[in-house]
């Protein structure tokens, strides 16, 4: 009877229509195979890989922290992009290169000379009294 | 998606993907070092993947296309028998001893065609069940199976012919 159901369970297994759990069976009953077959199920049992215990979570650990770096890097590498930005702009803009040669002074001098109209002569003064504390002058 | 959801829906998956990811990387610290890098992957692209019909399916395809990427980039490819995990003791009772045998079936699988090599690796070696294969491979089910059939025979007749061949019974 069970080795009926191996036979039968190895020939669903070659035609590729056997069951994870068939295909569990027979490595687990290997030793109750013919010697050919029971060199593939050594070959499947000994390459399978087994996954340590509690990986999701030691690798959740190491995933969130990971994150939490990057969005450290992020925020570092915006305030840096940032900080260029700003650089750059005044190189461009030159927001304090507003100061004037002397010629355009000058101008602007003239300009505002004429605005006030025609200078008044220097008047003369003629000193009439003086003390210590109090001088008076005389003009023309 | 939130974090809680990506870490029940798609992180949790993680512990699936380890076998294949091992088996075609070779060792455990690069396995763990892709399985981050193939999650940061599935994080970025949350949104988008949250409806996905096979989320499962769209994981192991993610990772085993970042694998290789990953061995293209390295420009060689780990040959089975050289995985750390393996145990080079000599069984009493099997016709060759592990490195023998390692080595014939690697031969043999080397040899076959990649998708009957790729389906017989994730079925037999990594566990998967032929939805998962499929949707990896782009394959139907149907077909999975019967790549997976022409290999599990190719290796058995195989194995047959080195048998004899040792004991010069050819």
């Amino acid at each position: 009877m069970n080795e009926e159901h191996i036979k039968h369970l190895m020939k669903r297994y070659n035609e590729g229509d056997s069951s994870q759990k068939d295909e569990k069976y027979l490595i687990e009953n290997r030793n109750k195979l013919n010697i050919k077959e029971k060199t593939i199920f050594d070959f499947i049992q000994q390459n399978k890989i087994v996954t340590p215990a509690n990986f999701n979570e030691t690798q959740w650990e190491s995933f969130t922290t990971k994150q939490k770096q990057k969005k450290r890097n992020r925020y570092s590498y915006i305030s840096i992009a940032a900080s260029i930005l700003i650089v750059v702009s005044v190189f461009l803009f030159k927001p304090f290169d507003q100061e004037m040669d002397i010629a355009e002074k000058q101008a602007l001098l003239n300009e505002a000379l004429l605005m006030l109209g025609p200078v008044e002569e220097e008047t003369t003064q003629t000193i009439l009294y003086e003390d210590e504390l109090v001088i008076i002058y005389t003009s023309n | 998606m939130n974090k809680t959801d990506f870490k029940n829906r798609v992180f949790d998956l993680s512990e699936h993907i380890y076998p294949m990811v091992f088996r075609m990387l070779g060792n455990h610290n690069g396995a763990e070092d892709a399985i981050q890098e193939i999650m940061m992957k599935l994080w970025l692209k949350r949104k988008k993947i949250e409806h996905h019909p096979n989320l499962k399916g769209l994981v192991i395809l993610t990772a085993r296309n970042h694998c290789i990427d990953v061995l293209r980039k390295k420009m060689k490819i780990i040959p089975i028998e050289n995985h750390e995990f393996r145990d080079a003791k000599t069984h009493e009772d099997s016709i060759f001893n592990w490195e023998q045998l390692n080595g014939i079936i690697h031969k043999i699988l080397s040899k076959a065609p990649e998708q009957q090599r790729d389906v017989f690796l994730m079925r037999d070696i990594d566990g998967y069940d032929f939805k998962e294969i499929a949707f990896t491979l782009n394959i139907t089910v149907e077909h999975s199976r019967v790549l997976l059939s022409r290999a599990r025979k190719l290796i058995a007749k195989e194995l047959e012919t080195t048998y004899h061949y040792e004991r010069g019974t050819y």
